[in-house]
C-alpha cells in the first residue's frame, strides 16, 4: 500500500500523528503555490496554514481513488485565490527569491556564474509576478509544485486538456514578458 | 548579446520556472516554524470541535503532533493569541519546550551527581534563604534520605536541586512574568502528555531521554548546563515549578510529587 495513502487512512480514523506526517511531506511544495500566487509574504503563510486546517477537518471529502498532493493543492490554489479576490496586494516574491538564490548558488565556484543565475533567477520571478493571477496559479501548481497535467487537472478540476491550454497561453504571456524585459535591456 | 540575456528555449524556460519553484523552498528553520504554526492550527481546530481543553482527545492530539513534528514551540508563545493556551501548556512554567527531527545531544550522563552523604532539612533551610520561595521536601518516608542539595541563584529567580536516591527533585521560582529559565529539547521519541498534579496543570514527558539545559535572561542554552535527562513529571504551583526526574512511571512521579511538604 502506497505510504501516502496510508497516512490518509490513518488521519482519516482520528491518527494526528499520521497528519502531522502529511503536513510534513507537503509543506514545501504547498509553500510553492501559495508564493507563487500570493507572494513570499505573511500572506503565502497564512494560506499554506489555513489550506492544511480545511485539509483536516474535510479530509473525509477526498476521493479514496485520488492523490492527496493535488487535492491539497487544490485547497491551496482556493485559498490564495479567496486572498486575491479579498483584496490583498500581491507580496513580493522577488526579495525572498533573491536571497535563497544566493544560497543555492553558494557551491559554485566562479562568482560571476552564481551572480548571473541569481539575476536570472530574479528576472524571472519578477516577470511571473507580472503576469494575472490565472497564469501565476497554473505555473504554480505545474512547474512551481511539478504536478502532471493530469494532477494539475485534478486540482483545478478541469480535463488535462485544460491544463494543456492554459500553460501554453500562460506561457507565451511569460515569455512575451522576459522578451519585452530583454529588449529593454539591449 | 551575453548569455544572461539570451531568450531561453521552452525546455529552458520550463526547467528555469521548476528550478525557481524549488528556490522558493523554506529554509529549515522556517520550515519548523511554519510546521509548528500549521500543527497549532490543526490543534486549535481539532481542540474547537473537541469543545473542551485538556480532555482526552486533546492529549491525544498534542501527544501526537508534539511527537511527530519537529517544532519549535516558543514560537507558539508570538503566534497568536489564540494559540497562548497550546504554548503555555506544552512550556510550563519556568520550562520552555522545543521539539526536534534531531537526537538530543549525548554527551553528558542522564542523572545528576550525589553526593552520598544525607543532608538535613536545616542544612537546606539554610542553603535556600536567598530563594524568593520556601523548598518544599519529600516526605522520607516516600523518597528516603536526601543526599544532595544546591541552590543556583543564577538562573531564573533562583532554582534548588534535590537528590535522593532514585530521583532528584528540581524547584524553579516561575513568577509569571519571568522568563522561562530551563529549556528541553524533546526529540521524536520522546512523548509527552498533560497530567494533573495535585490539582495542577502538568506534563508527563517520557520515552527517549531528551536535552535538558538553563537559559540565559536572553533565553539562550547555557551550554556547560546542558545534560541528558530521562522520563519527567513537570508542574507548576504558585510562582515556583516543580521537576522530578529518575523514575521511570509517571505513577511514582506522582507518589513523590503528592508527598511534597
Amino acid at each position: 500500500m502506497d505510504a501516502e495513502d496510508s497516512l490518509v487512512r490513518r488521519s482519516l480514523h482520528g491518527d494526528h500523528q499520521a497528519f502531522t506526517r502529511l503536513i510534513e511531506m507537503h509543506q514545501q511544495v504547498a509553500h510553492r503555490v501559495a508564493t507563487g500566487m500570493v507572494g513570499s509574504g505573511g500572506g503565502a503563510d497564512d494560506v499554506v496554514q489555513d489550506a492544511f486546517v480545511k485539509a483536516f477537518t474535510r479530509l473525509g471529502q477526498l476521493d479514496p481513488d485520488r492523490s492527496f498532493r493535488p487535492w491539497l493543492l487544490a485547497i491551496v490554489a482556493n485559498e490564495a485565490r479567496n486572498r486575491h479576490r479579498s483584496g490583498a496586494r500581491y507580496d513580493a516574491m522577488t526579495l525572498r527569491v533573491a536571497a535563497r538564490a544566493d544560497v543555492r548558488a553558494a557551491p559554485w565556484t566562479d562568482p560571476e556564474a552564481a551572480h548571473a543565475h541569481a539575476e536570472r533567477q530574479q528576472s524571472l520571478a519578477r516577470a511571473v509576478a507580472s503576469l494575472s493571477a490565472r497564469d501565476r496559479e497554473i505555473i504554480a501548481l505545474r512547474y512551481f509544485a511539478e504536478l502532471s497535467e493530469a494532477e494539475a487537472a485534478q486540482a483545478l478540476g478541469c480535463p488535462p486538456g485544460t491544463v494543456k491550454s492554459r500553460l501554453h497561453r500562460a506561457l507565451e504571456r511569460l515569455r512575451a514578458v522576459i522578451d519585452d524585459v530583454e529588449g529593454e535591456d539591449r | 548579446m551575453s548569455d544572461r540575456h539570451a531568450a531561453p528555449s521552452d525546455d529552458a524556460l520550463e526547467d528555469a520556472l521548476r528550478d525557481l519553484g524549488r528556490a522558493l523552498d523554506l529554509d529549515s528553520a522556517s520550515a519548523a516554524a511554519q510546521q509548528a504554526r500549521i500543527s497549532a492550527a490543526v490543534l486549535d481546530a481539532s481542540d474547537r470541535s473537541a469543545r473542551h481543553v485538556l480532555g482526552p482527545r486533546t492529549q491525544q492530539v498534542a501527544r501526537a503532533l508534539v511527537a511527530a513534528a519537529a517544532i519549535v514551540l516558543v514560537v507558539l508563545v508570538v503566534v497568536a493569541p489564540a494559540r497562548e493556551a497550546v504554548a503555555s501548556w506544552l512550556g510550563i512554567g519556568a520550562v520552555r519546550i522545543t521539539t526536534s527531527g534531531e537526537p538530543p545531544p549525548s554527551s553528558t550522563s542522564t542523572t545528576a551527581p550525589s553526593h552520598g552523604q544525607e543532608v538535613s532539612s536545616a542544612e537546606v533551610e539554610a542553603l535556600a534563604r536567598s530563594l524568593p520561595f520556601e523548598v518544599r521536601l519529600v516526605d522520607p518516608s516516600v523518597g528516603g534520605p536526601l543526599r544532595g542539595a544546591e541552590v543556583d541563584a543564577s538562573v531564573g529567580v533562583g532554582l534548588i536541586e534535590l537528590r535522593y536516591d532514585e530521583f532528584t527533585v528540581v524547584q524553579v521560582g516561575s513568577p509569571p512574568a519571568a522568563a522561562p529559565a530551563v529549556g528541553k529539547q524533546v526529540g521524536l521519541g520522546t512523548s509527552i502528555s498533560a497530567v494533573d498534579v495535585e490539582g495542577h496543570d502538568g506534563l508527563w514527558l517520557d520515552g527517549d531521554p531528551h536535552a535538558i539545559a538553563h537559559l540565559d535572561a536572553d533565553g539562550e542554552v547555557v551550554h556547560d548546563t546542558l545534560r541528558r535527562a530521562g522520563d519527567v513529571l513537570l508542574w507548576t504551583s504558585g510562582d515556583v515549578t516543580y521537576r522530578v526526574e529518575g523514575l521511570r512511571s509517571l505513577e511514582e512521579a506522582l507518589v513523590v510529587a503528592a508527598s511534597l511538604g
